[in-house]
């Protein structure tokens, strides 16, 4: 509980507007990278919680930015584990919501290294540079430049294709 | 790299995203009642004692701090908070804590820890009589008034068309956030006894204890983001970080509308006439602090706190005349209106277009050293 003791009542009613402010954009973000909303939860709760320990991480910005860094981090960590427990691989059903929507786009993204997912909804997404991507992942930046590369590659035909078609 | 590509693949991204569905399980802040899916327990191990120690961390924290009607949820917005509103116009409490008047400095000088005070915000700093190098950091340049200075108003001021009050503490939050509000009455969160007043010297102490440190602006409620897309402040166009922004944005504020004189570059130039705050008669809107181009100010009514999604026209902002040009490429134009309420309806006052008058500055009120706290005297308004 050394967390809670040490943070005043300011840093609480921070924590408290930024649990709300945050929360819903970081599980989606996260969702989009494990599939499963209930798991999304979970790890951003889990960065939530991160944060806390952290607290005060410093102005709004600062609160978005790290928390979506470490989201992404223990996103990836958590593909990794399942890819080590084999059983728990990711599940069509995990997704249900993303196969309703844009089922081309999810399982184009889908079949990206975690890692490079994570990379691309950073910058695409996020506005991230890839110098900022690659302190974010603790990679270098030209490992993020090549996962950028691909999986750009992949999606244009994919991307491209879908204009004729809407 | 292919821009329409990016933004392409960003849309739909974006339409995937926000296809996530909402959270369903309970995550009130209820110890216990943040539970982890079974499966992802059974495959993280490594996390499970920990994670599950540090979310009831968070439970707990956040069980304390927070109004029971204050859970996250899958809102657009954060919760708006609970406001009772006084007789004058202004909230006399927000979320059962009390809502003092900045007049009343008896009231609130002697509390410990943060407390609620309303008051009038200022349009802008005073200007100072002669140019005052900026002082030294240190506690006193912190927490005393200097020049130019922040002066927040009485809210019977305010009532009285005239703008009277005392300075507060530099290191509180800064002018252009609480200038945006300029003219009307605003519940700021805010403390006195700062720790950083310990380290003034024994002559200061007194007056470094009783200033004012202004924390955040409570009420009128704003809301922070909308649908996970944060909302820049009106006073966050003023660094010029927004005008960089390639895409629209989300920005809010208080519309005000204010006398405006038409400038005779406006007469030749169309892209002026679209863009230039300066090229619409005989009021000019601003939202918080950011310039609204006349060609979208009609979308916004005076007086009432708005988020509008909005963007720059820079291509268009190049054909203004060079000698406003700037404010052509500062010109927020806005694209439609996502949010909105009228905080200061209740008094059934109609807003109507203000003019900017010379503050009068009153002695201070607060601390047992009154007479040296307070503004520089003689110095005048804007």
């Amino acid at each position: 509980m050394e967390a809670a003791t040490r943070l005043t009542p300011a840093d609480a009613r921070e924590l408290e507007t930024a649990f709300s402010v945050h929360m819903p954009w970081l599980r989606r973000r996260i969702a989009l990278i494990v599939g499963d909303p209930d798991e999304a939860s979970d790890i951003a709760q889990e960065a939530f919680a991160r944060a806390v320990e952290k607290w005060p991480l410093g102005s709004r910005d600062d609160v978005a930015r790290w928390l979506a860094a470490v989201g992404i981090r223990l996103a990836i960590d958590a593909l990794r584990r399942r890819r080590r427990w084999r059983f728990l691989r990711l599940h069509e059903t995990d997704a249900t919501w993303a196969l309703d929507v844009d089922p081309d786009l999810w399982w184009a993204i889908a079949k990206l290294k975690p890692a490079a997912r994570a990379a691309l909804l950073l910058t695409v997404l996020d506005g991230y540079t890839q110098d900022e991507v690659a302190v974010a992942l603790g990679v270098r930046r030209g490992t993020v430049a090549s996962w950028l590369s691909r999986a750009r590659d992949e999606l244009r035909p994919l991307i491209g294709s879908s204009e004729d078609g809407r | 790299m292919d821009d329409r590509f990016e933004t392409r693949l960003r849309d739909r991204l974006r339409s995937l995203e926000a296809a996530v569905p909402p959270e369903t399980r309970a995550v009130d802040a209820a110890p216990g009642r943040i539970r982890r899916s079974t499966v992802h327990l059974v495959g993280v191990p490594s996390i499970g004692l920990a994670a599950g120690l540090v979310i009831v961390l968070v439970a707990v924290i956040l069980s304390s701090v927070a109004p029971k009607t204050a859970a996250p949820a899958p809102a657009p917005a954060p919760s708006q908070p609970t406001v009772v509103m006084g007789p004058a116009g202004f909230p006399v409490s927000i979320d059962g804590q009390t809502v003092y008047r900045f007049e009343d400095g008896k009231t609130w000088e002697s509390l410990t820890g943060s407390f609620l005070v309303a008051a009038g915000a200022p349009y802008g700093p005073l200007s100072c009589p002669v140019a005052i190098p900026s002082p030294a950091p240190s506690a006193e340049s912190d927490l005393f008034s200097g020049c130019p200075d922040v002066i927040l108003g009485y809210t019977d001021s305010l009532q009285n068309g005239d703008f009277s009050g005392i300075g507060v503490a530099p290191k509180g939050l800064p002018l252009q956030a609480i200038s945006g509000w300029g003219g009307h009455v605003v519940v700021f969160r805010a403390h006195t006894h700062d720790p950083e007043a310990a380290q003034c010297e024994p002559a200061d102490l007194a007056r470094c204890e009783a200033a004012l440190v202004v924390e955040s602006i409570v009420w009128p409620y704003l809301p922070l983001s909308i649908d996970g897309e944060d909302v820049y402040r009106g006073s966050d166009a003023w660094g010029g970080e927004l005008e960089k922004l390639n895409k629209s944005f989300l920005i809010g504020g208080l519309v005000r509308m204010s006398e405006g004189n038409l400038l005779s570059e406006c007469k030749s130039s169309a892209a002026a006439r679209k863009l230039a705050i300066s090229c619409i008669s005989p009021y000019t809107t601003d939202l918080g602090g950011a310039w609204i181009a006349p060609e979208s100010a009609g979308q916004l009514t005076n007086g009432w706190v708005v988020v509008v999604r909005a963007h720059f026209d820079q291509t268009l902002a190049a054909q203004c005349p060079a000698d406003i040009r700037y404010e052509c490429q500062q010109a927020v134009v806005v694209d439609s209106v996502v949010w909105s309420s009228n905080p200061y309806s209740s008094n059934g006052a109609t807003p109507t277009p203000y003019r900017q008058v010379s503050p009068v500055v009153t002695p201070p009120q607060v601390g047992t050293t009154a007479s040296s706290a307070g503004p520089i005297s003689g110095v005048s308004g804007p």
